[in-house]
């Protein structure tokens, strides 16, 4: 083995000096387009750039040419039974030209780059060349290993480098296929291209050996049916462990969940949605806290809907966003990011915006994915902003926009991914002024759509859009001097009333007209053809501004619920009211209760008897419709503080995601908490 | 053959012994039972049963694609044997191939060099691949054909290329020297210093030499045992003088046109009106007399080993079944 060594050592320095050759080239061609860029023929970045990719190369171009030529070169020159006819065994000559192959690379590379180093170390350090090694340095040993298994089985040096090119390529065809159709291991996926190529390079070396320990290198069959068959059953066993471990590593289990976000009860208190944030086992957690540097363990973010009477996860999805649930509780909407497009040093850059998914629960199974676009769409990006479902479940209600300062448009989707209704016009502008809010008549009668303009609009189930109903220009201002932003759009419980709450804050032309002026709040309730319109609130900023931060109707529809903030942006510090505007009693003054400052955000629910409870990070109340509260004490305030509501279950009682992380719910009636998830 | 270890002296002169070795194997270097290499439906080698004794100089012949390049890298275990046994020099060629190739040197035909090497880099890397190392051995043909050491083996010659393999072939002072038609590309001159320096070397220390080719000539003048390689199979097997001994050839001429008995062991046959010639085996002066007869003449004339040769492979490779029976030198490879 020593001598075999010692023979390829000798022969290899010809490629050693092909190897510094190529590195000597890639310096000078550096220095003739630094000239180029002295004489302002190119720019800084083009030859940084170039110089780095060419260094790069180096490795891989040798590795390819050591590895192709170890075997194929001896059969090629007929020196094979030269070779083999010397006193030593197959293995000790397979050992003693592999490891003299990967010697002579790395010499060779080690050559070339002390060399670039020195003489260009700025431009590599411009390109951050270094991050980039340890991939190189794998892609070297994984092409290395393919062009000596193609050496032993091939009788020509073309026909193994080839070979090598090859089966890399379709090696990161199948990591990126992997990668596409599921079977992720870790987060960024060039750590799963690593991963395979790590577990891919010793199935080539193997196959290399059998196929040359075992084979015959002149004639027959065996020569090439062998090591194929050999390889191809090493990969069959690599890719059948690594789908497995993926799976392993990707698998959910309620187990390894250490907390829940965002859950949100729909489908008649059935069925909740919500994101878990799960803890991978120990082993794969220590790895890719390795391997990422970070805390690998705290990305595991899944998208669940569950029952709420089994217990069973209904859908199950990794890195998507909350679940919305339909409300007959047999759909989930839900956006995900599309797959990342290119790496950019640190981070993926995703390259577009979310896309839509929408999940058969029952059959789990996705009945769309996509992003609806309209024919005037062509050649921009479009972007999804908001998504809701019809109260009779039969629509997807989404806001696009075309661009990240385009058009704003409402559509419907079938949960089969049909559109059946596109505003064709614009809705409003984005621009930084607002958003557009709309909801639905719980009837599903109509949905209405308030977009940035302060502009109220119906629109009819089958798609038409039947009127304007509500215009700021209603209250007697120029929209000219304000800019709107709107708050929330909340439809009573009967389907009557339609409350919307604003924030105008006055324009330029406002100022130079009348003088400094602060900001506006409105809330106005209305009929659903706009015909009878009430100002509820007509808030003009004084000493103390005044939020609306939360809309409400009471179960029963007859009250108004509005909590608003109190206080100079200081948001969780200020002080809140709770004021109630009643349906029956409509010009009456809003009847106000006031919380106290610094409890942190707060959480509302309606209850079903037309109360509204309010949960603090430290107390907690129910307001009744006369805007009396009353704190909740003992047990049952111990339940709620520091939880934030999802809803109510069939049983009535609250569903909250306790601040522990978990999901519970709370009898308010004895304060009993059952942990539901996980 | 089992191929177990004989006992005794591994690696001596002394002959080597197998205790499950067919009676007549021990005194042999080269010992191969039912050898059989398949390619495909290819059968190269086909259940070769050859005998080598030690030190002698053993002429493999047979026709292009007989086998014989097949049979010496079986006997290298550079293939593996699809069926059947070979030990050489007491070595299982399968069980113990690194074993049998540090006592056998092996030049092949025309066989290609590193040509990047210098022919002494060439001497001092095969050097020291073997335990034991003769650098005067390969000097000695070197001088005597002229070859200098310090020039590349690229831009040698392609007979000097062959002198230079077989002045390192020898180096390890082989117990086994196989010349695979390793004197093609020769100059008469350098076959002939090859011939008397190198063959003669290893035969008067008792050493074992296979050549194998197509050069009866140099055959006939050199070996002292042959075998005939037919279609993958040996189809005999014997020394030399026995050989001419046994194979005769027998003119028999008669006034009329009748009909002449083939006599036993006669394995090529040429008919003509008034006279008929057959090539027998096994010739004893009995035949004469048996086919002596009333106006006919009979007389036995020696043949060359060409004739020999040429007589044996056409009776095997023609369409006519050959026609002798019995005794070792059966033409079907396979001993009675």
């Amino acid at each position: 083995m020593r001598r075999v060594f010692a023979k390829e050592w000798l022969q290899g320095q010809m490629i050693a000096m092909f190897g510094l050759l190529m590195g000597g080239l890639v310096t000078a061609l550096w220095g003739i387009l630094t000239v180029a860029y002295v004489r302002n023929w190119t720019d800084q970045e083009t030859v940084n750039g170039f110089c780095g990719v060419m260094y790069y190369l180096v490795p891989l171009v040798l590795a390819a040419f050591v590895g192709s030529g170890l075997f194929a070169a001896e059969v090629e020159r007929g020196t094979m039974p030269l070779l083999l006819a010397l006193p030593f065994s197959r293995r000790q000559v397979w050992v003693g030209k592999a490891l003299a192959g990967l010697a002579l690379m790395l010499c060779a590379v080690v050559l070339v780059l002390v060399p670039a180093v020195i003489a260009v170390r700025p431009a590599l350090e411009e390109v951050e060349f270094w991050k980039l090694l340890p991939e190189i340095a794998l892609a070297t040993v994984l092409l290395y290993s393919a062009a000596l298994f193609w050496s032993t089985v091939l009788p020509t040096i073309m026909g193994a480098l080839l070979g090598a090119v090859a089966l890399v390529a379709a090696l990161v065809v199948t990591a990126i296929a992997m990668m596409v159709f599921g079977g992720r291991l870790f987060g960024p996926p060039v750590l799963d291209i690593e991963l395979w190529a790590l577990a891919a390079a010793p199935g080539l070396l193997a196959g290399s050996y059998v196929g040359f320990a075992r084979g015959e290198t002149f004639r027959g069959r065996r020569r090439w049916v062998l090591p194929l068959a050999v390889a191809a059953a090493l990969y069959l066993v690599v890719g059948i462990a690594y789908v497995g471990l993926a799976r392993w590593g990707t698998r959910y289990e309620r187990a390894l969940v250490h907390r829940v976000d965002a859950p949100h009860v729909t489908g008649g208190g059935k069925v909740v949605g919500m994101i878990t944030h799960g803890s991978p086992v120990q082993l794969k957690r220590e790895i890719e806290t390795k391997l990422t540097g970070g805390e690998g363990g705290d990305r595991r973010v899944y998208s669940i809907c569950l029952d709420l009477d089994t217990r069973k996860e209904l859908l199950v999805r990794r890195d998507t966003g909350v679940p919305k649930v339909s409300p007959d509780g047999k759909h989930a909407v839900l956006l995900t990011q599309p797959r990342p497009l290119t790496w950019r040093g640190e981070a993926w850059d995703y390259g577009a915006g979310p896309i839509i998914e929408i999940w058969d629960l029952a059959r789990q199974r996705l009945t769309y994915r996509g992003v609806p676009r309209l024919p005037r769409d062509a050649g921009y990006a479009v972007l999804i902003r908001s998504t809701e479902w019809s109260p009779d479940s039969r629509w997807v209600v989404l806001t696009t926009q075309r661009g990240p300062d385009g058009e704003c448009r409402v559509l419907l989707l079938r949960p089969d991914g049909r559109v059946e209704l596109k505003t064709e016009e614009s809705v409003g502008y984005r621009g930084g002024v607002g958003r557009v809010e709309y909801a639905y008549a719980p009837s599903g009668a109509a949905f209405y759509v308030l977009d940035t303009r302060g502009v109220l609009t119906r629109y009819e189930p089958d798609g038409k859009r039947t009127a304007t109903i509500w215009s700021i220009s209603k209250l007697r201002l120029d929209p000219e001097e304000w800019t709107v932003r709107a708050g929330e759009v909340a439809v009573s419980p009967d389907g009557e009333r339609i409350a919307v709450d604003l924030s105008l804050n006055p324009t330029r032309r406002r100022i130079i007209a009348a003088g400094p002026s602060s900001a506006r709040m409105v809330v106005a309730v209305m009929n659903p053809d706009g015909a009878s319109s009430r100002l509820v609130l007509n808030e003009e900023g004084d000493r103390h501004r005044r939020w609306v931060e939360d809309v409400k109707w009471s179960g029963d529809g007859k009250a108004l619920f509005m909590l608003i903030r109190i206080g100079d942006n200081r948001r969780d510090q200020d002080a809140r009211e709770v004021a109630v505007w009643r349906a029956g009693e409509p010009n009456a003054p809003l009847a106000a209760t006031t919380l106290p400052a610094r409890e942190g955000e707060l959480q509302t629910a309606t209850l079903p008897d037309g109360r509204l409870a309010v949960i603090s990070q430290k107390r907690a109340w129910i307001v009744n419709a006369q805007g009396q509260k009353t704190r909740l004490t003992g047990q049952v305030e111990q339940a709620l503080v520091g939880s934030s509501i999802a809803g109510l279950d069939k049983q009535g009682r609250l569903i909250v995601r306790r601040p522990e992380g978990y999901l519970a719910a709370v009898n308010l009636d004895t304060g009993q908490v059952a942990r539901i998830y996980p | 053959m089992s191929g177990s270890i004989p006992v005794g002296d591994r690696r001596g002169s002394a002959v080597a012994s197998d205790t499950n070795a067919p009676a007549g194997d021990s005194g042999c270097a080269v010992v191969t039972h039912g050898l059989t290499k398949r390619f495909g439906r290819l059968r190269a080698v086909d259940g070769a049963n050859a005998h080598i004794p030690r030190g002698a100089i053993y002429g493999l012949m047979g026709p292009n694609g007989a086998g014989k390049t097949t049979f010496v890298r079986l006997l290298l275990n550079l293939i593996n044997p699809t069926r059947g046994t070979a030990t050489v020099l007491g070595y299982d060629v399968t069980k113990e191939p690194v074993e049998v190739r540090k006592r056998v040197g092996h030049v092949a035909a025309l066989q290609p060099l590193w040509d990047w090497m210098t022919v002494k880099a060439f001497a001092d890397f095969m050097g020291g691949c073997y335990p034991k190392w003769n650098p005067d051995a390969v000097s000695t043909v070197l001088d005597r054909i002229g070859i200098d050491r310090q020039a590349t083996l690229g831009v040698l010659s392609r007979g000097q290329r062959a002198v230079v393999a077989i002045a390192v072939a020898v180096g390890h002072e082989p117990d086994l020297l196989i010349l695979d038609e390793a004197l093609t590309g020769l100059d008469p001159i350098a076959r002939r210093e090859i011939l008397r320096n190198v063959i003669d070397a290893m035969q008067s220390e008792g050493r074992t030499v296979l050549i194998t080719g197509q050069d009866i000539a140099d055959m006939e003048r050199i070996c002292d045992h042959v075998g005939f390689l037919i279609k993958g199979r040996l189809v005999l097997e014997a020394t030399l003088d026995d050989l001419k001994a046994r194979v005769k050839r027998i003119r028999i001429e008669h006034p009329t046109e009748v009909g002449v008995p083939t006599p036993p062991g006669a394995f090529q046959v040429e008919r003509a009106p008034r006279e008929t010639i057959f090539t027998v085996e096994n010739f004893t002066d009995d035949m004469l007399v048996s086919l002596d007869g009333p106006g006919r003449r009979v007389t036995a004339s020696d043949l060359s080993l060409e004739d020999i040769f040429i007589d044996l492979a056409q009776a095997h490779m023609g369409s006519a079944p050959p026609l002798g029976a019995g005794g070792k030198l059966l033409p079907n490879g396979r001993e009675a």
